[in-house]
């Protein structure tokens, strides 16, 4: 339609007059035919010819083909039906069993090196966008790399994409962090060249997401950064605290620079024959922890704020008879429960009642008596992933769900599945999301 | 017959009712769940003190259930089917079916039977109800020429002062004419109106679609005053689209029909809410007579659909197109089986092969019936691209033509994952200058979007 036309329907015929000339000279016959006595209805008339016209001559846009390529084939071939069909049943499944099941569901996909077929990739992203990020990552690669371009068009997904296409400089600091969880020996570099630019909270974050590797390189980074820049000063900032604490529980942990055998020395120096009894909650060598009433060159508050950058004011007086105590439950669970087998000469099954009979650390609130190293036992658990004792801690202490996740994490998944047989827990969903990666159960049994 | 999920899928009225109906399929949520080889019912704890009861007409498929949703089907018929679907060992096998099954399926099927037998009038009669129906005819149409004369200074009232001012009016403005076309018997007028309230007046080139509504309007009105000097197809297709819905019942009585049998697609289905309206578009391509027909399936809160056909799957039936210049919109006469796919595929040689033929063809329909609304199209290898951030189909030739942007997003996104691949022979609507994908061909199996 010429644009003097489009003028006259914009503002209006009472503003402007209708000139019939712009019409193509091919339809001034039919206008002609046409009854018209007011400016409007030719206005109208002229309008619904040219829009006819144009409408019936209208030839479609085209575009250079090179431009529009194929989406990029995968080698891997598409799930089986049957095994897709799976998912119409995860579906069914309440919100809280929707994930594991679901993660399952991908782990074993991809063992299998296959992708998700074409007709089932939308309900199936639908399905993990709402999943936490892990389970996102892993659906992207599900999708195979044809199916790139689909995810890229749920805006659910955008975050799930950089981790999988890593890109430190173009990164938000939540990406990066997506970044070093996805592999923190590649971040490295980045991480070490930008540290000093980064505010305090990230590094904490950084900190967290390092601390679980045992690489060598990481944790000599982690050293450093110990030795210059959260060394314990008055001024210091709470979560440069923190990140002390992150720190020296890593290095402990991994034995890094003999630091863990240290510390494992200064908890025999409070090592002491039992003098009162307890015979039979105690080892063959009746040895029990017997932690100092008064500060000493180790349990002080200068060594524990520089040495482990934990809390130093007891925050409970009526559980912690003293801030000994209090300190000991803090660092207890930095060496492992075979350190404290052999500390204590019990074997790792005893270790438990020992620590939860010691009546050191029972205190008695309303009639009931309450162990107060039971965080500490969960620490150990946590940090060093020993079954034997993550199995039979979960057996005798309660646990609340969200702990036993936690107690479970570095514990093999081989083992898992030792357990789960042994104790025929096929049914109990609670053990069967512990395992993903190395699990090679058939899902279809 | 037994569904699959797909087909189940794209029965569901929106997204909210599938995850819903999804919520539902687990073999547990069932109290009971059966079936015989014509109905598939069970039984569902609901909000109320007593299970809901789901039944399908798994023959002449249809929905019943207790609840109170006006969904259709509610979400216990798509979990029921649903769990047929993917769990066919949890639904029981069984000889009969409870009074309650038996009584609706019964009923239905007498109901059917019923239909089939016309009625036979006295002369008398005859006479009686020929009287009242014109009567009732020259009553609308005296309405109906009201409601016209009024719309038609309404479109001058607006081009005297310029659809600029239009950026400016409030929804009433157009709900206000759209009710008094209602009111004047002209719904198809009141459907144009709605289309103009439906612009975003924000946007630099509304003007664009206004014109373009505005004038398919004007046209239709003077088409409708000049209705005497016209053919009898042309009037009633434009008696059609002023309002005058020909009547499904009478087309079926008239023996002198031509009934076009085949086996036809159901190449997929769009589903409209208009006032408490929900209007089932139902696209069929026949398999050997390469014809497009389109069903309409309407229902209310209070008069539910009942007759569903299944996008993807195939029926065996005989179907009565409405007289008038595109002959399209159609009825089922006779139906008599339900294929769940094609055994071959059909001969396409008569599909587009560009983007650039149906627009030929486009045009050479529009010259029959400048008021065309919209067509059934096969193109083949084509497939959906994005070209500065809006959704295209592209052809072999590189001939573009914009999706119709009232799709929803995941069936874009699933035309996108069924395009992985490659180019695909593809069905859709050509509609206002756009397409809307229904269903495409792969490795000879068809699928709706």
């Amino acid at each position: 339609m010429k644009q003097e036309l489009i003028n006259t329907f914009l503002i209006g015929t009472e503003k402007k007059m209708v000139d019939s000339t712009v019409m193509p000279d091919e339809l001034m016959h039919l206008y002609g035919l046409i009854t018209k006595s007011t400016q409007e209805e030719t206005l109208m008339s002229i309008g619904t010819l040219s829009n006819l016209y144009n409408r019936a001559a209208m030839i479609p846009y085209k575009v250079d083909l090179t431009a529009h390529t194929q989406a990029k084939l995968d080698s891997q071939k598409e799930a089986n039906e049957s095994y897709e069909s799976i998912l119409d049943k995860i579906q069914t499944l309440e919100d809280k069993y929707k994930e594991p099941i679901l993660e399952l569901w991908i782990d074993k996909l991809l063992l299998k090196n296959e992708i998700v077929s074409k007709n089932k990739l939308v309900s199936f992203l639908r399905m993990s966008e709402n999943a936490n990020k892990k389970i996102k990552y892993k659906a992207t690669l599900a999708a195979g790399d044809r199916g790139q371009g689909i995810v890229k068009k749920i805006s659910s997904f955008q975050h799930s994409i950089i981790i999988a296409n890593p890109s430190w400089h173009e990164a938000t600091n939540a990406e990066r962090l997506d970044i070093i969880q996805n592999d923190p020996l590649a971040a490295l570099d980045d991480i070490a060249k930008d540290w000093h630019g980064e505010g305090i909270v990230f590094k904490k974050n950084v900190i967290e997401l390092l601390a679980d590797s045992n690489d060598n390189d990481t944790l000599d980074f982690l050293y450093s950064k110990s030795q210059e820049e959260f060394v314990a000063n008055s001024k210091e900032k709470k979560t440069a605290k923190e990140c002390r604490y992150l720190i020296s529980k890593a290095l402990i942990v991994h034995n890094h620079k003999g630091m863990g055998s240290e510390i494992k020395k200064q908890f025999q120096n409070y090592i002491k024959k039992n003098q009162g009894g307890l015979l039979g909650l105690i080892g063959r060598g009746g040895l029990q922890i017997q932690l100092p009433e008064n500060e000493d060159d180790f349990w002080n508050k200068k060594e524990m704020d520089a040495m482990f950058g934990i809390e130093l004011n007891n925050p409970d007086p009526a559980l912690y008879k003293t801030d000994i105590v209090y300190w000991f439950s803090q660092i207890g669970g930095l060496i492992s429960a075979a350190d404290w087998s052999e500390i204590l000469e019990v074997k790792k099954a005893e270790l438990i009642k020992y620590f939860t009979n010691d009546k050191s650390f029972l205190t008695t609130i309303e009639g009931k008596k309450i162990c107060v190293l039971n965080e500490m036992m969960i620490d150990i658990a946590r940090n060093y992933g020993e079954p034997d004792f993550a199995f039979t801690l979960c057996e005798d202490i309660p646990i609340q769900d969200a702990d036993f996740k936690i107690i479970m994490r570095h514990v093999p998944k081989h083992d898992i599945k030792k357990y789960i047989e042994s104790k025929d827990l096929y049914v109990d969903l609670k053990h069967l999301q512990l395992l993903d990666d190395e699990n090679n159960w058939d899902i279809n049994n | 017959l037994k569904f699959t999920e797909q087909q189940v899928i794209s029965m569901s009225p929106d997204d909210a009712s599938l995850k819903a109906g999804r919520s539902l399929s687990g073999k547990a949520n069932w109290l009971v769940a059966s079936t015989t080889d014509r109905a598939l019912w069970g039984e569902i704890k609901g909000s109320g003190s007593k299970p809901y009861q789901t039944q399908v007409d798994i023959q002449n498929l249809a929905f019943k259930c207790s609840c109170p949703s006006r969904k259709f089907p509610c979400k216990h018929g798509l979990g029921l089917l649903l769990l047929s679907a993917n769990d066919a060992e949890a639904i029981a096998i069984v000889n009969s079916e409870p009074p309650w099954v038996e009584e609706w399926i019964s009923k239905r099927s007498a109901k059917i039977e019923k239909e089939d037998i016309p009625k036979e009038y006295t002369d008398q009669e005859l006479e009686k109800l020929e009287k009242g129906k014109q009567k009732r005819a020259d009553d609308r149409k005296t309405q109906v020429d009201a409601g016209v004369e009024e719309l038609n200074l309404w479109i001058q009232d607006i081009v005297k002062y310029g659809l600029l001012a239009l950026k400016h009016k409030e929804a009433i403005f157009f709900d206000r004419a759209a009710a008094r076309m209602i009111d004047a018997k002209a719904s198809g007028l009141a459907s144009y109106i709605r289309s103009l309230k439906n612009i975003d007046y924000s946007k630099n080139d509304f003007h664009y679609q206004v014109m373009d509504i505005m004038t398919k309007l004007y046209l239709l009105i003077q088409s409708y005053k000049n209705l005497d000097k016209l053919d009898d197809d042309m009037k009633l297709s434009i008696m059609n689209q002023v309002g005058w819905s020909q009547s499904p019942k009478e087309l079926l009585a008239d023996e002198n029909t031509e009934l076009i049998k085949d086996k036809w697609l159901v190449t997929g289905q769009e589903i409209d809410e208009v006032d408490d309206i929900v209007v089932h578009r139902i696209w069929l391509y026949g398999a050997d007579t390469h014809q497009v027909a389109l069903i309409l399936n309407f229902g209310t809160r209070f008069a539910p659909l009942e007759i569903t056909i299944m996008p993807t799957s195939v029926i065996e039936a005989a179907v009565v197109f409405f007289p008038g210049i595109v002959k399209q919109r159609a009825v089922i006469k006779i139906q008599k089986s339900v294929l769940s796919h094609l055994n071959a595929l059909p001969d396409f040689s008569h599909a587009h092969n560009t983007i650039l033929e149906v627009v030929e063809y486009t045009a050479e329909r529009l010259i029959h019936y400048p008021l065309l609304y919209e067509h059934g199209v096969w193109i083949k290898n084509i497939k959906i691209d994005e070209i500065k951030g809006a959704n295209y189909i592209i052809d072999s030739l590189g001939y573009i033509f914009e999706v119709s942007n009232t799709m929803a997003e995941n069936t874009i996104l699933n035309w996108y994952a069924l395009n992985l691949d490659g180019p695909k022979l593809t069905f859709g609507i050509v509609r206002n200058n756009a397409f809307v994908g229904l269903g495409l061909f792969d490795d000879d199996k068809y699928y709706a979007l």
